[in-house]
C-alpha cells in the first residue's frame, strides 16, 4: 500500500470528460492563429484549413473503420444525436412513425425521443435488466413495419455495460432485406477509443462521437452516417458539410478531435492495462470494505468504469468527502445533479433507491496510474467508515444484525 | 467546491454523533422528496440543554446543518432553541448552494419535532 500522501489531485471521472492531451493542444493551436482560414474560401488561406479538415475527418473515420465522406463534423456529443435522431427522422417522414430506444439513455437520446413522441411519434423504450443491458428479443419483440429508427447506446456512461449493437445490426439488416426504410443509431461518445469500435461490425448506420471524452477538445463531436442514408439538416445556413450541417466548421477543434482520434486508435492496445487497473480496484476496495454492490455486467463491460454503491451512504457526500482528499468521482446520487430524481439508468436497472443515492462512479483513463489507485484504496476506506458512523441507516442495520 | 470551509469542515468532522441513552427529547424526521434523514437527541434539565447528539443521512449540507445544529444546541435554553429559523442555520453554515437550502429546513424541522414533544 503507498503511503497515505498526496502531491497532485487525482481524477478519476473520465466519463465525464478527459484532459486534453499536449499533443492534440499543439495540433490545434496554429489553427486559432497564422492558419485562421475559412475551409469554404478558395484561396490557400481557406484551402490550408480544408486541407487539415481532411486530414482530420480521415483520422476519425479510421478510429471507427469509415469512409472519410461519412464523417460529419458538429458540436459535440449532443450535436450528433440530434442530428441522428432528428435528421432521419425528419428526412424519412411518412416511411414510418416508430423509435425504438432503450430506458437508461444519455438524456441526449432520450430527451429527443421524448420531444419527438410530443410531435405524434411513437417510442418504445425497452427494459434495461439488472446486468445494464437491453435483450436482443425485446428489440425484436418491439419491431413493427412501423418502425423507422432504433437508437441504443453502444456502452453506458453510468455502469459502461456493453450492449449487443452487432446483434441488433445483424437484426436490422435482415428486416431490411424486406424493406429499406429502417435505421441503426447507435451513441458510441462512451465507447470510441475504450475498445475497438468498427462501425461495419457493428452494422450501424449512424454513430455519434465526442472529442472530449477521448482526451480531445470540448465542443467539438461527429456523426457518422453510412454512405446512402440521408438525413436533414436541422440547421439552415450554408452548404457545410455537405448539406449536413450548417455553420462555418471550427477548424481547430476539428483538428484536435482529429489528432485525439489517431492517439486513441495508437493506444487502444493499453486499455488492457486500464482494465486490469479496474479489476484492481474493484478487488481491493470489496476485501477493504463490506456492504457494497458492483452495478453493471462484468463480463460485457468498458475497461475503465467501475460502478459501486455503498449502502447506507449517500453519494453526493461520498463523492464531497473525496474531492476534499484529492481525489474526483461521480455519482448517481440525484443531490449531485441538482435534479430530484436518482440516475434514471440505475432505476432502470432496478436497483433500491438507497442503493442508487450510495453509488459512486470511478472512470479511469490511459494515464491513470497504480499508485492513484493505490491512494484512493488508502483513503476510501476511512471515508465511507465515517459517512456510515453518522448515518441512522447504518446503525439500524447494524443493530438487527 | 459549492460549499463553504463551514459545511465541509462539518463534513471532515462531524460534532455529537452518535445517541442519547438519557436524551428527554427526540425527533426523527425524512425529507419525503429526496430521503434525506435526521435524527436528534437532546436531554434537557429545567428548560436547559445539557447534551445533544445526531445522525444524518444525505448530502454534505444534511450532515453539515445536523453536526452544525447540535454544537449550537448545546448550553442553550429550550427558549432560545424554539427562536432558532432555517436562515439563522445557513447563516452560521456561511451560506448554501441554491438549491441546498431544504438541507437546513430539514435539521430545523428535526429540532422543532423534538421541541413539540415537551410537557406531552
Amino acid at each position: 500500500m503507498t503511503e497515505n500522501t498526496l502531491t497532485s489531485r487525482i481524477y478519476l471521472d473520465n466519463s465525464a470528460s478527459t484532459k486534453l492531451v499536449t499533443e492534440v493542444l499543439e495540433a490545434m493551436l496554429p489553427y486559432f492563429s497564422e492558419q485562421f482560414g475559412n475551409a469554404s474560401s478558395i484561396h490557400s488561406f481557406g484551402q490550408q484549413a480544408k486541407a487539415a479538415m481532411d486530414d482530420a475527418r480521415q483520422q476519425v473515420a479510421d478510429l471507427i473503420d469509415a469512409q472519410a465522406n461519412e464523417i460529419v463534423f458538429l458540436s459535440g456529443g449532443t450535436e450528433a444525436d440530434n442530428l441522428a435522431i432528428r435528421g432521419i427522422t425528419s428526412n424519412y417522414q411518412g416511411k414510418g412513425n416508430h423509435i425504438i430506444t432503450s430506458q437508461f439513455e444519455h438524456p441526449a437520446v432520450r430527451n429527443t425521443c421524448t420531444a419527438l413522441e410530443k410531435e405524434g411519434w411513437r417510442v418504445t423504450y425497452l427494459p434495461i435488466y439488472e446486468n445494464g443491458l437491453v435483450k436482443i428479443e425485446d428489440v425484436k419483440a418491439a419491431i413493427t413495419d412501423e418502425t423507422l429508427l432504433i437508437t441504443i447506446m453502444h456502452a453506458n456512461n453510468e455502469v459502461g455495460t456493453v450492449q449487443p449493437i452487432a446483434q441488433i445490426g445483424e437484426l436490422v439488416k435482415e428486416i431490411r432485406n424486406q424493406r429499406k426504410n429502417i435505421f441503426f443509431h447507435t451513441d458510441a461518445v462512451q465507447s470510441v477509443g475504450k475498445i475497438a469500435v468498427n462501425v461495419k461490425d457493428l452494422g450501424v448506420d449512424l454513430l455519434s462521437l465526442s472529442g472530449h471524452k477521448i482526451h480531445g477538445p470540448k465542443g467539438i463531436g461527429a456523426l457518422y452516417l453510412r454512405k446512402g442514408v440521408r438525413i436533414s439538416s436541422q440547421i439552415t445556413g450554408g452548404r457545410h458539410e455537405r448539406d449536413r450541417r450548417a455553420g462555418t466548421e471550427n477548424v481547430p477543434a476539428i483538428v484536435g478531435l482529429g489528432c485525439a482520434a489517431k492517439l486513441a486508435r495508437q493506444h487502444l492496445a493499453e486499455m488492457e492495462k486500464i482494465s486490469y487497473l479496474r479489476n484492481y480496484l474493484e478487488t481491493e476496495v470489496s476485501k477493504l470494505i463490506p456492504e457494497i454492490k458492483f452495478n453493471g455486467d462484468t463480463s460485457s463491460r468498458l475497461p475503465n468504469i467501475a460502478n459501486i454503491s455503498f449502502s447506507y451512504i449517500e453519494g453526493e457526500a461520498l463523492l464531497i468527502a473525496l474531492d476534499l482528499k484529492g481525489v474526483a468521482v461521480s455519482t448517481g446520487s440525484a443531490c449531485s445533479s441538482g435534479s430530484t430524481e436518482p440516475s434514471p439508468v440505475l432505476m432502470a436497472m432496478h436497483l433500491s433507491k438507497e442503493l442508487v443515492r450510495g453509488s459512486i462512479r470511478f472512470s479511469l483513463s490511459r494515464y491513470t496510474t497504480k499508485t492513484e489507485i493505490d491512494y484512493v484504496l488508502s483513503i476510501l476506506p476511512e471515508v465511507v467508515t465515517r459517512l456510515r458512523r453518522v448515518s441512522p441507516l447504518y446503525r439500524q442495520a447494524m443493530s438487527t444484525k | 467546491m459549492p460549499y463553504s470551509k463551514t459545511v465541509l469542515d462539518h463534513l471532515e468532522n462531524p460534532r455529537n454523533v452518535g445517541e442519547l441513552a438519557d436524551a428527554t427529547l427526540t425527533s426523527s424526521v425524512i425529507n419525503s422528496a429526496c430521503g434525506d434523514q435526521i435524527k436528534l437527541f437532546i436531554k434537557a434539565l429545567d428548560k436547559n440543554i445539557t447534551g445533544v447528539k445526531m445522525q444524518a443521512y444525505g448530502c454534505a449540507p444534511t450532515l453539515a446543518s445536523a453536526s452544525l445544529l447540535t454544537e449550537w444546541l448545546i448550553d442553550k435554553t429550550i427558549d432560545q432553541a424554539s427562536l432558532l429559523e432555517t436562515d439563522d442555520l445557513i447563516k452560521m453554515l456561511e451560506g448554501l448552494p441554491r438549491g441546498k437550502k431544504h438541507a437546513a429546513d430539514l435539521a430545523i424541522e428535526a429540532l422543532q419535532t423534538a421541541l413539540s414533544k415537551i410537557n406531552k
